[in-house]
């Protein structure tokens, strides 16, 4: 019965969610605002039907509903609770359905944001954003061909006895957080955007819309890093071949609208400040939105293999083209206002924070296209040669380090070069210290990797060149700010320091996310560049030396869970000839596999500082001890990672600045009041 | 200490250690020729993809059952005396060009490695020009010439021009 109802909320929402649309423009178009009042809460009914089928289908997993054909397919009776709530984005239909109660939540809150605004942006807004929930609507009332309605039951009341279970790659605990971030951060991307158009819409000249949805892009964009690293954090721990990056499609289709917002939180300062680049601005947020649903496509439509090949469909023709509906809607009104978007500010010089922010956005659109077309090349080579050809990991690492570096020196470069013009009495001041401080590092470096034997490391020397300047300039943007605040206010250096983040946050979060990066491109160098391999097959005594370690495989174990059994052996890590622990990899056997493997790889990683030993086991038989202790050999694959900690570290301190600047429309409200 | 000495200090430290690791692997002639098996293998491991059924993982890479019967096949075929190429050219003709880790900068794959200097290209030519009709312009604009005796009285007027006469005659 509950299925029904979820069922019918899903056919109602489509009614409720035309009616807003209709609503809106009507009210809007003739001034009606008791039509505007009745659009806003066809938008809230929409969210409320939405979230009781979303609630219908958990409520089917909960109860081990296998009368549902989506309950069967990717839960059972033994997973865990946990997997089974997690289970919604287990495959395509509950995924799209919870991506749609995403939408419509952002969709209501907006209506609660803008509720008491003197002016109708947010109105304007609400009609893509409807537009939007309209179409994701239509993908799960199972009306398309290619993904079925994930209320729907098995035709002639057939009851299965048990469901066929979740992927065993997806039952771990980053699997909980990973995609729903990622889902939050593409969705959310839909409010800046939608307000991007509805300021299009209503003729709205300034950048009211910018500041509207400013919190709304910076959430975004935080959410996104998070999902974007919960996801190499499942791959590193999860997929057991010791890296956290390989430019899949999937990854790529994540970061492009990544780096796409990344360009438009820079470029809008140029609007806000000095009042240009508008039409930019709204070209980088539709960019950014679309690149969510390319995302989507590239991930659902199976033409580009993929580690996410479970969430796969034919469903990828429909995104394709509301993407071109969407593209085709706003460069229409782009066209419709186009006297409106020429800016009457002029650039003063070439060596201005104008023209770095500039240099900035060429970077990021520019790496954003390039990983399209890496990402691309394999459909391009089957379609000029016949023959599909892959792009390794080595292609985008080559094409992508340039602009990277580049990048990376503007992240220091732009928040200390001058707005209008770069004098010389500025960069004698601002950029004197951080470039003689940033050879420094990069000659250290390059000492430094010598005397370890690697020969001509360009990169690194670079990277440690960037890192420095940026951390030394932004340092010292900190460091005289606080000096000066706790000089003017007579207080103490750190309060002085409180002072300062707290009068602008935006800014000084933005500080912060910038020594986040240096510290994730430092964490990206080490694990990337020089890792250390070693794959050897070991009987119970046996030992292996991977750098400076020494790893024995010491004895074998098996466990027992609820779905599954662990079986993997014990292997005791000596360093110069002490012995400093031990590391348990293993296999785990699930009972039921959904549409996975029979096996997962449970790999142990073991941190020595911002190091990483890490030991993924080959494939072995479901009673591991037996096997083990019968004198087989057992296939290791040790890796060791330097540095990597710094990736995640550098991440955590990218999110401290996104809470930060993330903070600063309270202090504006302060101010107001 | 000042960072100009700071500086100096590193780059003697770097130059000597840098140029030091150069000469020694300038000088280093074993390379290339005399690879043994293990180092051949190891080229062949990292150069194609397993078809196992992991996603784009190497030979090296991918820790499947399948990874070490295709490791020990080509282990059997270097002993054998087959070249790293001959091998590497049976196994992509066997399962597919999809299943080559390498992309080497040749034939149609040059057009992959050119896209991305010409895409950094065009985009910078776009900014340049964004730039370039942004830019204030250098020269500084005439003002727009007054009517003639605007904003004068017409006694005023005729005072200047009779100044101006007699400045002309007493030349």
């Amino acid at each position: 019965m509950v299925a029904e109802i979820g069922h019918a909320a899903i056919w109602l929402s489509v009614f409720s969610c035309l009616w807003a649309i209709i609503l809106l423009c009507t009210g809007l178009r003739y001034r009606s605002y008791g039509a505007i009042i009745s659009g806003r809460n066809g938008v809230i009914a929409t969210f409320l039907l939405i979230s009781l089928a979303t609630g219908a289908l958990i409520y089917g997993f909960v109860t081990d509903d296998f009368s549902m054909k989506y309950v069967a397919e990717v839960s059972s009776h033994d997973q865990p609770l946990m997997y089974k709530i997690t289970a919604l984005w287990g495959r395509m239909s509950g995924s799209l359905l919870f991506w749609l109660w995403l939408l419509t939540l952002f969709g209501a809150l907006v209506v609660w944001q803008n509720w008491r605004a003197t002016d109708r942006l947010g109105d304007y807004a609400l009609i893509p954003i409807s537009t939007v929930q309209l179409f994701f609507i239509i993908l799960v009332t199972g009306l398309i061909e290619g993904v079925y309605n994930p209320l729907a039951r098995f035709p002639n009341s057939t009851v299965l006895p048990d469901g066929a279970g979740m992927n065993p790659l997806l039952q771990t605990p980053s699997m909980a957080f990973h995609p729903p971030s990622l889902y939050i951060g593409f969705v959310s991307l839909t409010v800046p955007f939608a307000f991007a158009v509805g300021a299009l819409a209503s003729g709205e000249k300034g950048s009211n819309w910018i500041f509207r949805s400013r919190r709304w892009m910076i959430a975004s964009w935080l959410v996104l890093t998070i999902g974007i690293t919960l996801g190499g954090n499942w791959a590193y721990r999860e997929l057991g071949w010791g890296g956290y990056w390989a430019w899949d499609p999937v990854e790529n289709a994540s970061f492009m609208p990544w780096l796409l917002g990344t360009a438009y939180l820079h470029s809008v300062m140029i609007q806000e400040k000095r009042n240009m680049l508008k039409l930019w601005n709204i070209v980088l947020i539709t960019l950014a939105f679309e690149f969510t649903l390319l995302g989507t496509f590239i991930t659902r439509s199976g033409v580009i293999s993929s580690v996410h090949s479970f969430a796969q469909s034919d469903i990828g023709g429909y995104f394709l083209g509301f993407i071109g509906f969407s593209v085709i809607g706003v460069a229409c009104l782009i066209y419709y206002r186009w006297n409106d978007l020429k800016s009457p500010n002029r650039l003063e010089s070439i060596l201005s924070r104008e023209s770095a922010f500039l240099l900035n956005n060429w970077m990021f659109v520019g790496l954003t296209l390039i990983i399209l077309w890496g990402t691309l090349w394999p459909i391009i080579t089957e379609g000029v040669t016949g023959n599909k050809s892959a792009v390794p990991e080595a292609f985008f690492n080559k094409v992508v380090v340039i602009p990277g570096l580049l990048l990376l020196f503007l992240t220091g470069a732009g928040p200390i070069i001058s707005w209008k013009k770069l004098t010389q009495s500025n960069f004698k001041r601002m950029f004197a210290k951080p470039i003689l401080f940033g050879l420094t590092g990069g000659m250290l470096m390059w000492g430094y990797l010598a005397l370890k034997g690697h020969a001509t490391p360009v990169y690194s020397v670079l990277c440690a060149f960037g890192g420095v300047f940026v951390f030394v300039a932004i340092f010292n943007e900190f460091y005289r700010g606080a000096k000066l605040r706790a000089k003017r206010g007579d207080t103490s250096f750190l309060q002085g320091l409180s002072r300062l983040i707290q009068r602008n946050k935006r800014r000084y979060g933005g500080y912060i996310v910038h020594i986040g990066i240096v510290i994730l491109y430092i964490g990206i160098m080490g694990s990337k560049g020089y890792f250390l391999l070693e794959s050897k097959s070991l009987k119970l005594g046996e030992s292996m030396d991977v750098g400076a370690f020494t790893l024995t495989m010491q004895d074998a174990f098996q466990h027992r869970y609820s779905n599954h059994s662990r079986g993997g052996v014990i292997v005791a890590v000596e360093k110069d000839g002490k012995q400093i622990g031990t590391m348990r990899p293993a296999r785990g056997f699930y009972d039921r596999t959904g549409q996975g493997e029979e096996d997962t790889i449970e790999s142990s990683i073991r941190h020595f500082g911002l190091n990483d030993l890490y030991i993924a086991l080959g494939p072995l038989p479901e009673d591991v001890p037996s096997y083990v202790r019968s004198g087989q050999l057992v296939p290791l694959q040790v890796y060791h990672n330097p540095l990597i900690n710094l990736v995640w570290i550098g991440v955590g301190v990218m999110m401290v600045g996104g809470l930060v600047a993330l903070a600063e429309k309270h202090q504006m409200k302060e101010r107001e009041t | 200490m000042t960072s100009l000495q700071l500086l100096c200090i590193a780059i003697i430290f770097g130059l000597t250690c840098g140029t030091s690791a150069w000469v020694v692997s300038a000088n280093d002639t074993d390379g290339g020729a005399a690879a043994s098996i293990d180092t051949q293998l190891e080229q062949l491991k990292t150069s194609v993809y397993c078809y196992c059924g992991c996603t784009r993982e190497t030979i090296t890479q991918c820790v499947c059952a399948t990874a070490r019967l295709i490791e020990d096949d080509f282990r059997n075929r270097l002993l054998a005396g087959s070249s790293i190429e001959q091998i590497r050219n049976d196994y992509i003709t066997k399962h597919g060009t999809q299943f080559s880790a390498l992309m080497p900068p040749t034939g149609f794959n040059l057009v992959a490695y050119i896209m991305p200097v010409i895409i950094i290209i065009l985009i910078g030519t776009i900014i340049f020009l964004v730039i370039k009709s942004k830019m204030r312009p250098l020269t500084i604009t005439q003002p727009e010439p007054r009517e003639k005796g605007a904003g004068v009285s017409e006694d005023v007027q005729k005072q200047i021009e009779a100044e101006l006469e007699s400045v002309k005659h007493s030349r």
